[in-house]
C-alpha cells in the first residue's frame, strides 16, 4: 500500500517537474483572430437570440400601434379576387378622402354581406372590434407615443420607431416649438444608438426644416444623410433609400430657395444618379432658372412613404399644402363616420 | 342525473389542484404581471392605457387558456395511469356523471386561476389609473364561458389520444381556429361550391373561441358595452358546445375498458 | 331475492391488442357465489382473475356471456351500489387526506351529512388509521394506503365485497386485523369474493375456493372438505395384519416393518385396533397435512 502511494507521488512529481521544464506549446496553425467589423449579434449566439427577441418585440409593438390608431379594428389587404370582384375597401376620413392609405385594406372581420358564417358572424361583429370603416378616422397618433418610447427601448436599432416616434411627438399645431425640441431630443438618442443612420439624419433635418423652419440647422443633417447614403447606397434598405431621396429633395429645395442655384443643381444631379425618376430633382436640373417658391416645390413632392407614415404624420402633408387644416385635439379619439 | 356526485367529483378535482399547487403557477404569473406593470410605468402612463389593457387581456387570456388545457387534458388519462380511477368508477355513478364532474372541476379550477389573474391584473392596472368599465365585466364573463369551452375540448381530445397529443391539439384548436376562420372568410367567395360546403361544415364544427374574447373592445375606448342578447347567445352557444363535446366524450368513454 | 350474490354465465373477456389479434383473458367462465359466503378466487399470474373482477365491476365489457350481482347486470349503477371494491393496486389522490378521500367516495356512494362523517371516521378507525387520517395520502406507507383502500371498500355497508389482492402490503398484524374485520363483516351478512396469492390467508378465511387458469375454471372446492382431503395418516407396524380393505397404500422395505397410509382418522383407528388384535406391534404413528400451496401447484400443473 505504502509502495503504491510512493509510486503515485513520484509519478505525479515527475510529471509536474517535466511540465515546468518544457516550453509552452505553440499552435502550429494560428487560430483566426476575431473578424473585425462583426457586431456582437454576429459573433455571439446569445446576443443574436436577444437581438431577435428585441426585434420581435418592437415589430409587435409597431403592429399594435397601428391597431390602436384604428381603435382595435384589424385590417388586412384585399385579396386579388376581392380586388377583381370590386370589393369595397375601407377608406380613411382623415384627409377628406384624398388620402389613399387604407384604400387597399378591408376589415379582418368581414361585413355582413361578405360573411358566409351567418349568426356566428353576427356574434363576432358584436363582440369583436368591428366597424364599417369606410371614411373612418384614426385615433390621435399622440396616444401611441409611449409605445414608440417602448419599442425603441426594446430595440434601439428599430429605426422606424425613432423616425416615426419623432413625427408623433411633433403631432398637432399647438406648442410646436417645444414639441419639435422634444422630437429632436428623441432623435438625438436615436442617432446615438444608430450613428450615421440615413433615415434618422434625414428626419432630424426634416424636423428642423418642417417644424422649426430652420433651414440653416436642417441642411447639415440632410447633407450628412446624403454623404452617408450616397457612399453606401447599395446597402441601404428601401426605407433608407426613401429617406435619402427626401434628404436630396430638401437639400435641393433649401439651396434653391436660398439662391444657391448652381449648388442646388449639383446636388440634384448627384441625386438623380440614384433616383432617376425623381421629378423634383429632375426639374431643378432640367428646368430653366426661374424663381420657384418653396411651396411650388413641395407640391411636387411625391408621397411615397409607407402606409403607416401616412397615418402618423398627415400634418406634415397638411402643412406642406396649407389647404388642409388640422384642428383636432392631440389626444382626441375620432369617431368613425359611417 | 346525480348532481351531488358531480359536485363531489368537482370538489375533489379542485381540492387536489389547490393542494398540488397548480395555482402557484398562477400566482407566479400574477407577480410577473405586476412586475411588468411597474416596468411599463417607467415609460409613462399617459397614452398607454389601451396598450396596457390590451396586453393585460392578452396575457391573462393566454395563461388562463394554458391552465385550462393542461388541467382538463390531464383529468382522465392521469387517473387511469395512476389507477385512482378504479375506486371512483366502482361507485354507483355512471361514466357520464364521472366525466361531467371532472369537467366541472377543471372548469372551476380554470375560473379560479383566471379570476386570480384578473384580480392581480386589476391591481396592476390601478397603477395606470385605468378606468374600469362595464365591458370589462362582460369581458371577464365571456372569457369564462370561452375557457369552459376550451376545457371541454381538451377533455374530449384527452380521451381520443395521448395527453401530449391532446395538449398539442388543444392549443392548435384554441389558438389556431381563429386563423382557420379568417382564412375561410377570406377565401369563401373565391372557393368552389364543394369547398364552400366544407367551409360551412368546418365553421359549424370548430369552436368559435374568438367569439368569447371581448378584449379588443375592452382595451380600446369608445366601443361601449355588448348588448345583453349577444351575451345570452354566447352563453347558449357555450352550453350547447360543451354539452356536445361532453356527449362525444361520453360516447368514447362509456364502453372504454379501464 | 336473487339466489346468488354473484354469478357469471359463459363469461368471456377479450382485450384488443395492436399486434397479434385479440387476447382472450376470460374464457367461458361460469361461477357463482351464494350470499354470506367467503370465496377465494385463485389462479396463477395472468389467469384472468383481475379481468373477471373488472367484468363484475363493469370496468370492462364482456365480449360474451353475462355477469350478475344479486340478479342485477354487473357494471350497472344499481349493482355497484351493492358492492364494495378494493382494486389490486390501490392508489388514492396523493394530495387528499384519508378523511377527504373517504368523504369523496362516501358522497359518491350516496352518503351525506353527519352519517357520512360518522361512518368515514368509524371505518378509518376500524382499519387502524385514525392517527393518520389528516395526513396527505402521499405521505402514507403502502400498508396504510391499503388500509385506506379497505376502509373505502367498506363504506356504505356493501352487500358484496370484491377484493383484489386484499392483503397486499399488509404486515402480519395488519393481516390478522384485516382477517378479523372481514369475518366480522361476513357475520353482518356481507358476501366476500376476493382474489389473493396469499394462500395461507385464503385458507384461514374462505369457505370455498375457485381455481382458474388461462381464463378457465379449473376446480372449485369447499375448503373444509379440501382440508380433510389434504390430511394423511400413516401407521408403521410389525406383524401380519390384513389392512388391505382399509387401504391399498401399504409398503415395506424389509418385509418386517410395514407402512400403511390412510385418508381418514377412522381408518387409522381401525387399523391400529386390528394390529393389536393380530398381536402385531405399532412402531410409529404419523399424521401429515399437505398445504393449500401443494394443492394449488399440483392442480395447476395437472391442468397445464
Amino acid at each position: 500500500m505504502k509502495k503504491s502511494a510512493a509510486t503515485t507521488v513520484t509519478g505525479f512529481s515527475t510529471l509536474a517537474l517535466a511540465g515546468l521544464m518544457v516550453q509552452p506549446l505553440k499552435p502550429t496553425i494560428a487560430p483566426p483572430a476575431q473578424v473585425s467589423g462583426l457586431d456582437a449579434h454576429e459573433s455571439h449566439a446569445s446576443a443574436s437570440l436577444l437581438g431577435q427577441f428585441r426585434t420581435n418585440i418592437s415589430a409587435w409593438l409597431w403592429l399594435r400601434t397601428d391597431l390602436y390608431l384604428h381603435n382595435g379594428v384589424t385590417l388586412r389587404p384585399r385579396t386579388e379576387f376581392e380586388r377583381a370582384q370590386g370589393k369595397r375597401a375601407v377608406g380613411s376620413g382623415d384627409e377628406l378622402g384624398k388620402y389613399q392609405g387604407d384604400d387597399n385594406n378591408v376589415t379582418v372581420i368581414p361585413s355582413k354581406e361578405h360573411d358566409f358564417r351567418g349568426w356566428i358572424g353576427d356574434l363576432e361583429r358584436a363582440t369583436g372590434a368591428y366597424k364599417d370603416m369606410s371614411g373612418h378616422k384614426h385615433n390621435s397618433p399622440q396616444s401611441t407615443l409611449p409605445l414608440f418610447r417602448l419599442m425603441t427601448w426594446a430595440d434601439p436599432q428599430f429605426v422606424k420607431g425613432w423616425t416615426t416616434g419623432a413625427t408623433v411627438i411633433c403631432w398637432g399645431k399647438h406648442d410646436r416649438e417645444n414639441k419639435a425640441k422634444k422630437a429632436l431630443e428623441f432623435l438625438k438618442e436615436g442617432l446615438r444608438q444608430n450613428p450615421d443612420n440615413v433615415s434618422i439624419l434625414a428626419e432630424y433635418g426634416g424636423v428642423y426644416q418642417r417644424r422649426l423652419h430652420k433651414s440653416a440647422l436642417a441642411i447639415p443633417y440632410f447633407d450628412h444623410a446624403i454623404s452617408v447614403g450616397s457612399r453606401q447606397f447599395d446597402h441601404l434598405s428601401p426605407e433608407e433609400q426613401e429617406s435619402l431621396q427626401d434628404a436630396y429633395r430638401w437639400s435641393v429645395i433649401i439651396r434653391f430657395v436660398s439662391g444657391l442655384t448652381q449648388e442646388s443643381r449639383a446636388v440634384a444631379a448627384q441625386g438623380l444618379k440614384f433616383f432617376k425618376d425623381d421629378r423634383v430633382l429632375f426639374r431643378v436640373v432640367a428646368a430653366p432658372p426661374m424663381p420657384l417658391s418653396e411651396r411650388n416645390f413641395k407640391g411636387l413632392l411625391d408621397t411615397r412613404m409607407d402606409a403607416f407614415e401616412r397615418h402618423a404624420k398627415p400634418e406634415a402633408a397638411h402643412e406642406d399644402h396649407d389647404e388642409y387644416s388640422e384642428d383636432s385635439g392631440d389626444d382626441e379619439v375620432h369617431d368613425h363616420p359611417h | 342525473m346525480n348532481f351531488r356526485a358531480i359536485q363531489a367529483l368537482a370538489g375533489g378535482v379542485i381540492l387536489e389542484s389547490i393542494r398540488r399547487k397548480d395555482l402557484w403557477v398562477v400566482a407566479i404569473l400574477g407577480f410577473l404581471i405586476l412586475l411588468s406593470a411597474s416596468v411599463l410605468g417607467f415609460f409613462g402612463f399617459q397614452g398607454l392605457e389601451a396598450f396596457v389593457k390590451d396586453l393585460a387581456g392578452s396575457v391573462v387570456g393566454l395563461f388562463s387558456t394554458i391552465i385550462a388545457i393542461l388541467t382538463a387534458s390531464r383529468l382522465v388519462p392521469e387517473e387511469i395511469k395512476n389507477r385512482t380511477l378504479y375506486p371512483l368508477i366502482s361507485r354507483p355513478i355512471n361514466r357520464f356523471e364521472l366525466l361531467a364532474g371532472k369537467l366541472w372541476g377543471a372548469i372551476v379550477v380554470t375560473w379560479i386561476a383566471f379570476l386570480v389573474l384578473c384580480g392581480l391584473t386589476a391591481l396592476a392596472l390601478t397603477f395606470f389609473h385605468v378606468h374600469f368599465e362595464v365591458i370589462m365585466l362582460q369581458y371577464i364573463f365571456c372569457k369564462m364561458l370561452g375557457l369552459a369551452v376550451v376545457c371541454s375540448i381538451s377533455l374530449l381530445l384527452s380521451l381520443l389520444m395521448t395527453i401530449q397529443a391532446a395538449v398539442t391539439f388543444s392549443f392548435i384548436v384554441a389558438f389556431g381556429t381563429s386563423m382557420i376562420t379568417r382564412a375561410m372568410t377570406m377565401g369563401y367567395d373565391s372557393a368552389s361550391p364543394l369547398v364552400q360546403s366544407i367551409f360551412r361544415v368546418l365553421n359549424a364544427i370548430l369552436p368559435q373561441y374568438d367569439l368569447f374574447d371581448l378584449g379588443s373592445r375592452a382595451a380600446n375606448s369608445g366601443w361601449g358595452t355588448v348588448p345583453l342578447w349577444v351575451i345570452g347567445a354566447l352563453a347558449a352557444y357555450a352550453v350547447v358546445y360543451i354539452s356536445a363535446t361532453l356527449a362525444l366524450s361520453w360516447a368514447k368513454f362509456r364502453r372504454q375498458a379501464i | 331475492m336473487a339466489k346468488f350474490a354473484l354469478e357469471t354465465h359463459d363469461l368471456c373477456v377479450t382485450y384488443k391488442r395492436r399486434r397479434g389479434g385479440p387476447l382472450l383473458a376470460v374464457d367461458n367462465l361460469s361461477i357463482s357465489v351464494e350470499p354470506g359466503e367467503i370465496v377465494g378466487f385463485l389462479g396463477p399470474n395472468g389467469a384472468g382473475k383481475s379481468s373477471t373482477l373488472k367484468a363484475l365491476m363493469g370496468f370492462v365489457e364482456p365480449s360474451h356471456g353475462k355477469a350478475e350481482i344479486y340478479g342485477l347486470p354487473a357494471g350497472s349503477v344499481q349493482s355497484r351500489a351493492l358492492i364494495g371494491y378494493l382494486p389490486e393496486v390501490a392508489m388514492y389522490y396523493p394530495y387528499l387526506t384519508p378523511l377527504e378521500t373517504l368523504r369523496l367516495y362516501g358522497k359518491l356512494q350516496g352518503l351525506s351529512g353527519a352519517n357520512l362523517e360518522a361512518e368515514i371516521r368509524n371505518r378509518l378507525t376500524q382499519v387502524g388509521i385514525k392517527h393518520a387520517w389528516n395526513r396527505q395520502n402521499r405521505t402514507l406507507s403502502k400498508g396504510m394506503l391499503q388500509r385506506v383502500g379497505i376502509a373505502q371498500a367498506l363504506l356504505g355497508e356493501p352487500k358484496l365485497l370484491i377484493l383484489d389482492e386484499v392483503t397486499s402490503g399488509l404486515d402480519p398484524i395488519g393481516r390478522r386485523e384485516l382477517r378479523d374485520l372481514l369475518l366480522e363483516t361476513r357475520d353482518r351478512g356481507c358476501t366476500l369474493f376476493f382474489s389473493s396469492h396469499e394462500l395461507a390467508e385464503v385458507e384461514m378465511l374462505c369457505d370455498r375456493i375457485l381455481l382458474i387458469d388461462k381464463g378457465n375454471l379449473i376446480e372449485q372446492r369447499d375448503l373444509t372438505t379440501l382440508k380433510a382431503e389434504l390430511r394423511e395418516f400413516e401407521v408403521v407396524y410389525r406383524g401380519a395384519t390384513n389392512l388391505l380393505d382399509l387401504t391399498r397404500d401399504i409398503t415395506s422395505k424389509d418385509w418386517e416393518t410395514y407402512h400403511a397410509k390412510f385418508r381418514t382418522k377412522s381408518e387409522l383407528m381401525e387399523a391400529i385396533a386390528r394390529i393389536h388384535r393380530c398381536e402385531g406391534t405399532v412402531v410409529d404413528l404419523i399424521a401429515r397435512e399437505s398445504t393449500l400451496e401443494d394443492y394449488f401447484v399440483e392442480t395447476i400443473g395437472r391442468a397445464a
